[in-house]
């Protein structure tokens, strides 16, 4: 299943190596616009390798492993031709080949482990600890699916924090993940990390909230609930993927599953985009929570107020933009917010800019950094006093951002900012 | 030995800037030509003039070949490492030096992309005219060694017209710097229009100063549609002789209209050619210019004229335009090889019609797109590059296109210049004293031959 590799080659033959893709790709511009990191230089090096010219190494690996995935290249490219699709394929040969270095083979057994336990941060223990207060019915056709990202993403930053901090130690660091794993102490971990879960599992509980508001009743499957694999996928671990795809598949035709609503665009995009070709006769109607809301304000009409007069510039996702396709939903839900000037930032929409994320965090560091204080200085143009938007790792990223460059603006998250304008 | 230049790249650019592997220079092996290509023992990424210096005085001693590299989005081989040696990879110098409004000047590395240094000068409301078609990606030193055009050279002129001044790196390592901050400049021998268009075989430019424009108030589009493409170009004459001048007049044939027309499945008039004219300046003089443009066209035999009145239509009007490039391969399943030839313009309707003879007899499919008002045709051939039989097909049809054209007093180049691709044939449009002298140059600068050899036949 999934694309071919022949195909994939074949699309690539169209290239006019016009570069254009250079000039959108948000890791090049961190590496100072390298050709061999950029999306026309991972097209080189995909026909050279698939052509038998260059032999899988640690050091090809590089290349491809320093893209987000984030498809900006391939709204840009006249032919349409997808890098991030390149990229996913190569590492897919690379990793087949064995020639990735220690450090990412470790991050990619964690993957493949994390995934398979329902949790790609081994904190399958407590990823359904945010529902514990709230009332959710389990007998709907439609359910939300929380993501594992949004719900440990606090361990997410952890590593992400550690690993920007101990990058010398990056081996000795997986191994201490996987202990702390092996040794089940997660439980005392989530304890530990109280704020950084609050900040990201409040929007869950805000989703709840808001979507009963609006008289829609989704089921939660709590423990039960897969990973969706998308870090599989962007990892290039696509045997993995595709057995995994199947599963997640399964269990949601055994639950009578006929409808997700999902507050990461990560899982949604991977859903939407990726499983229909990974998995035979898939028939999962996906929705970003944002469109159901934006659904629902035009059918009825909301009304939506701030507590008091603020300047929200909005960062579309790469996964919510690109790959799912929703781009006007957040506008009109921000635009009817009362007490709220919407800013558009320089790249948006469908033309948006990567946060720097896509994995690039966990390997490259310094690169992804960078990145993300590109973007955040782009979003910062408008003197907003709020960034908002809706992916676990665009918060990681634009706070990181915000951090470096010492600004004053906020990050919050799409949907509470939507459920704060809700009248009591 | 390659050890050896490599470990001495690295004392003067740092460990990280010196890329030798093939997985690190595979990239830099291939430019927009596509067909051509060279590996390169190293790529070196310098990020001031003084470590181009160094690097430059190095290669020279040991006489190593030095490929100066921008985004490498030129058609012509320009970049293509074919005698092995050193790419220097300038794109990481971008910054903008400096913009002085008062003064309509700025000056810029040489790795600032052209579409960047637009936007920032727009901040501004100055623009800088020339304005190729590779803007998103192509830097500027590289705009300024292959003397880049554009749709507006017509009114403004190309590179060579925008460029008062230049810091040079020649080759024996010694910087230079040519012309001047003024908007005036008459000191001796114009070294600045030399290196203009030299294509990196004199030395390599790090930084330039530029001649910038306000940004004209008001543009306006006036399309038409012609049942034969002769017509069309006859237009274009009679434009200039109603006493316009537009800002562009940009022509695209029958085949480009099909396939924009089949590519976004969009009914266009079943004709031979399509011409947009486009004129600028103040909004009075935009609304005077769009009547006469549309009366002209109108009596010019176009069957279907259109002017835009809102940002729809002029947005609409430019659709084929934009579109062509994408769409031709995508209906042909065959690569866009684009040729470039320049003729007076009032030779341009039979230049379409031999053009298409030409193609015809090697069965090439050809589309053309024309600057039509500065006589600009790209010829766009669709070919099957992984076949040997039909790339020498096509060969043949370039060389017997360039020659035609330099027959009837036309250029082999408007605007993309010579690099690998027009080496053999321009000595055929110069002459052989001409050539003579110009490698006569060449030696002057560079006796060692260490500067992008095999490029522009010097």
């Amino acid at each position: 299943m999934g694309k071919s590799l022949n195909d994939l080659a074949k699309k690539l033959q169209f290239c006019e190596h016009c570069g254009f893709c250079r000039s959108v790709c948000p890791f090049l511009e961190a590496s100072n616009m390298e050709e061999s990191v950029g999306p026309r230089g991972r097209k080189t090096l995909f026909l050279s390798l698939f052509e038998g010219k260059v032999q899988p190494t640690p050091r090809l690996a590089q290349k491809f492993y320093m893209c987000g995935v984030c498809r900006a290249c391939a709204v840009k490219c006249p032919q349409s031709i997808d890098i991030a699709e390149v990229s996913v394929h190569a590492r897919h040969i690379i990793i087949k080949a064995n020639a990735l270095n220690p450090f990412m083979r470790k991050v990619a057994n964690s993957l493949v482990k994390g995934v398979e336990d329902g949790d790609i941060f081994g904190a399958a223990a407590t990823k359904a600890k945010w529902a514990k207060n709230i009332t959710i019915p389990n007998d709907s056709g439609t359910v939300f699916f929380a993501s594992c990202m949004d719900t440990s993403m606090a361990y997410g930053e952890l590593l992400v924090d550690t690993l920007e901090n101990f990058g010398w130690a990056e081996n000795t660091l997986m191994f201490l993940s996987e202990l702390v794993q092996k040794l089940n102490i997660i439980k005392f971990l989530d304890t530990f990390l109280k704020r950084k879960n609050e900040f990201y599992r409040k929007s869950l509980v805000n989703t709840i909230n808001l979507l009963n508001k609006l008289n829609i009743r989704p089921s939660y499957l709590g423990n039960d609930e897969p990973c969706c694999g998308a870090a599989l996928h962007t990892y290039g671990l696509l045997d993995e993927f595709t057995e995994h795809a199947k599963k997640v598949y399964k269990i949601f035709k055994e639950k009578g599953i006929r409808r997700l609503i999902v507050h990461n665009p990560i899982c949604g995009g991977i859903f939407k985009t990726e499983y229909p070709s990974y998995v035979d006769g898939w028939d999962v109607e996906v929705k970003h929570v944002i469109e159901v809301v934006a659904e629902a304000i035009e059918n009825n009409g909301i009304e939506l107020q701030y507590p008091e007069p603020i300047k929200v510039v909005f960062h579309d996702p790469c996964y919510l933009a690109r790959f799912m396709g929703v781009v006007d939903e957040p506008r009109i839900v921000l635009k009817t917010i009362e007490n709220l000037e919407l800013i558009e930032p320089p790249h948006n929409k469908r033309e948006t800019k990567c946060c720097g994320g896509g994995g690039v965090e966990l390997i490259y560091r310094d690169v992804a950094i960078s990145a993300a204080i590109n973007r955040v200085s782009e979003l910062n143009t408008g003197n907003p006093d709020i960034i908002s938007s809706c992916c676990p790792v665009c918060a990681l990223m634009i706070k990181k951002g915000i951090k470096n460059l010492k600004l004053k603006v906020k990050y919050v998250d799409l949907i509470d900012l939507v459920n704060n304008s809700l009248n009591p | 030995m390659n050890q050896g230049i490599i470990q001495t790249l690295k004392k003067i650019v740092g460990e990280a800037n010196v890329f030798e592997q093939l997985e690190d220079v595979l990239p830099y092996t291939l430019d927009a030509s596509i067909i051509y290509r060279g590996v390169p023992v190293c790529v070196v990424r310098p990020h001031s003039t003084e470590e181009v210096s160094e690097i430059v005085k190095f290669a020279n001693e040991h006489k190593i070949p030095i490929i100066p590299r921008g985004a490498g989005t030129n058609f012509v081989g320009a970049v293509v490492p074919s005698s092995g040696g050193i790419v220097v990879d300038l794109t990481g110098m971008n910054r903008i030096i400096e913009i002085n409004p008062a003064d309509l000047t700025c000056t810029v590395e040489a790795g600032v992309v052209h579409a960047k240094l637009e936007s920032e000068l727009a901040k501004y409301g100055l623009y800088w005219p020339p304005d190729p078609g590779s803007s998103d990606a192509c830097t500027m030193g590289g705009v300024i060694a292959m003397n880049a055009g554009g749709m507006r050279a017509l009114k403004y002129g190309t590179t060579r017209d925008w460029v008062l001044g230049l810091k040079v790196v020649l080759p024996n390592g010694r910087v230079i710097k040519t012309g001047s901050k003024t908007l005036k400049g008459n000191a001796g021998y114009d070294l600045t229009r030399l290196f203009i268009g030299s294509e990196g075989t004199l030395g390599i430019i790090t930084e330039a100063t530029l001649k910038l424009r306000p940004i004209p108030e008001a543009e306006n589009r006036i399309s038409a549609y012609f049942d034969s493409i002769e017509k069309a170009g006859a237009a274009v004459s009679k434009i200039y002789m109603a006493g316009i001048v537009p800002a562009a007049m940009e022509l695209m044939d029958r085949s480009i209209i099909t396939a924009v027309s089949k590519w976004l499945a969009k009914k266009f008039p079943d004709v031979d050619a399509y011409l947009i004219v486009s004129v600028d300046g103040s909004r009075d003089e935009v609304e005077v210019l769009s009547n006469k443009v549309e009366r002209v066209l109108k009596e010019s035999g176009a069957s279907q004229v259109l002017r835009a009145t809102t940002q729809e239509e002029f947005n609409e009007i430019w659709l084929i335009r934009s579109e062509g490039a994408t769409a031709l391969p995508n209906v042909t399943g065959k690569m866009n090889v684009t040729h470039d030839v320049c003729v007076p313009i009032s030779k341009l309707p039979e230049v379409f019609k031999e053009i298409r003879n030409i193609c015809n007899k090697y069965g090439i499919p050809v589309a053309i797109e024309s600057h039509a008002g500065d006589g600009n045709v790209h010829a766009i051939f669709s070919v099957n590059l992984e076949d040997p039989e039909e790339c020498a097909r096509a060969k043949k049809a370039h060389d017997e296109m360039c020659r035609y054209i330099i027959k009837i007093g036309g250029t082999i180049s408007g605007e993309h210049g010579i690099g690998i691709d027009k080496a053999e044939l321009l000595v055929e449009e110069i002459g052989p004293i001409s050539m003579e002298l110009m490698r006569a140059i060449k030696r002057v600068f560079d006796p060692n031959n260490i500067m992008n050899p095999g490029k522009m036949g010097v």
